[in-house]
């Protein structure tokens, strides 16, 4: 692996590294990405999930003979 | 801040993550994703796109950048967004990818967030992007092949003296074992973990990142806790088992 990486690096130019730095200042936005994302909707997913969840315990009670 | 996506191998779902992540990163700064997988591009696929010009007429002197750079908008729940692609759809041929740092540097200048999809494996076409890059992801399937692959990353990172800045563990359904080996292996730096769903198939089928698609999904929220960390929002990644899994309960 490290001699195909030399052996890149021989084949041309190396491009300048910036060296990792990140400049956090260029996040101009505020916005909440989560509350975007949940913003459509969210009441009836919700719904449906928890249907799901009530309906995955019933099958499992009536499996283990519970109910 | 340049940020490069990458995997060990192909199929991970390393396009699926950069387009979606790219598309929420959007609504905090101006944002492109650049199709670095010159060999094998799907960028332009994920978003039902027939480029006339892209990456490959730019590295050859055909087009110019501004040409090739395609403006998107996009509606994630209520709110509208602008997403900038710069593909790289292409006839199959050899493409000399030395002035690729020198594009992702410019783009660097307009754009707050350059997203990178970087090519799977180790070769030109994956190692010129990432030495381009400030910050490296590596996407891994939560399989001990996959977090082994996923390994090579750091391998070539480390070669030019960059470091993994984080792992993002892709269709997890709840192996939280697996999660902490690709911790442990790859990045202590856990950025995301982006649950197994149909919905990612179905929007990819309508040509939708998903987030745009189904945005109040499951997923979808994993994505954006994935953006807010690369964006330097540290938001806290819970790594669940499989039963939460099943019930939705995560």
């Amino acid at each position: 692996m490290r001699e195909d990486i030399e052996a890149l690096m021989e084949d041309g130019e190396v491009p300048e590294l910036k060296g990792g730095k990140v400049d956090e200042k260029k996040v101009i936005s505020s916005v909440d990405l989560e509350e975007i994302v949940s913003s459509e909707n969210s009441f009836v997913v919700r719904v449906v999930d928890v249907l799901i969840v009530l309906v995955a315990i019933t099958v499992l009670l009536l499996l283990t003979g519970v109910l | 801040m340049i940020i490069a996506i990458a995997s060990g191998k192909g199929g991970v779902g390393k396009t699926t993550i950069s387009v979606n992540v790219a598309v929420l990163l959007s609504f905090l700064g101006r944002t492109v994703v650049v199709d670095g997988d010159v060999a094998l591009p799907n960028v332009h696929v994920h978003l039902n796109l027939s480029p006339p010009a892209s990456l490959p007429e730019v590295l050859k002197g055909e087009a110019s950048l501004k040409e090739a750079i395609y403006e998107l908008p996009f509606k994630v729940g209520k709110k509208e967004t602008t997403l900038h692609i710069l593909p790289s759809s292409g006839p199959l041929e050899k493409i000399d990818l030395d002035g690729f740092p020198e594009v992702v540097k410019e783009l660097d200048k307009d754009y707050d967030f350059v997203i990178v999809d970087v090519a799977a494996g180790l070769s030109k076409y994956a190692l010129l992007p990432i030495m381009a890059s400030e910050k490296i992801y590596v996407v891994v399937n939560p399989e001990k092949a996959s977090i082994e692959d996923g390994k090579r990353v750091i391998s070539v990172a480390s070669s030019i003296g960059k470091e993994v800045s984080g792992v993002i563990v892709n269709r997890y359904k709840g192996e939280k074992a697996l999660a902490e080996l690709a911790q442990k292996e790859i990045s202590e730096n856990l950025a995301g973990i982006v649950r197994e769903s149909k919905l990612v198939k179905k929007a990819w089928e309508i040509g939708k990142p998903f987030v745009v698609a189904f945005p109040s999904s499951a997923v979808s929220k994993d994505v954006a806790k994935l953006a807010k960390n690369m964006a330097g929002m540290k938001t806290e990644i819970k790594k669940y088992g499989k039963l939460k899994y099943f019930l939705r309960l995560a």
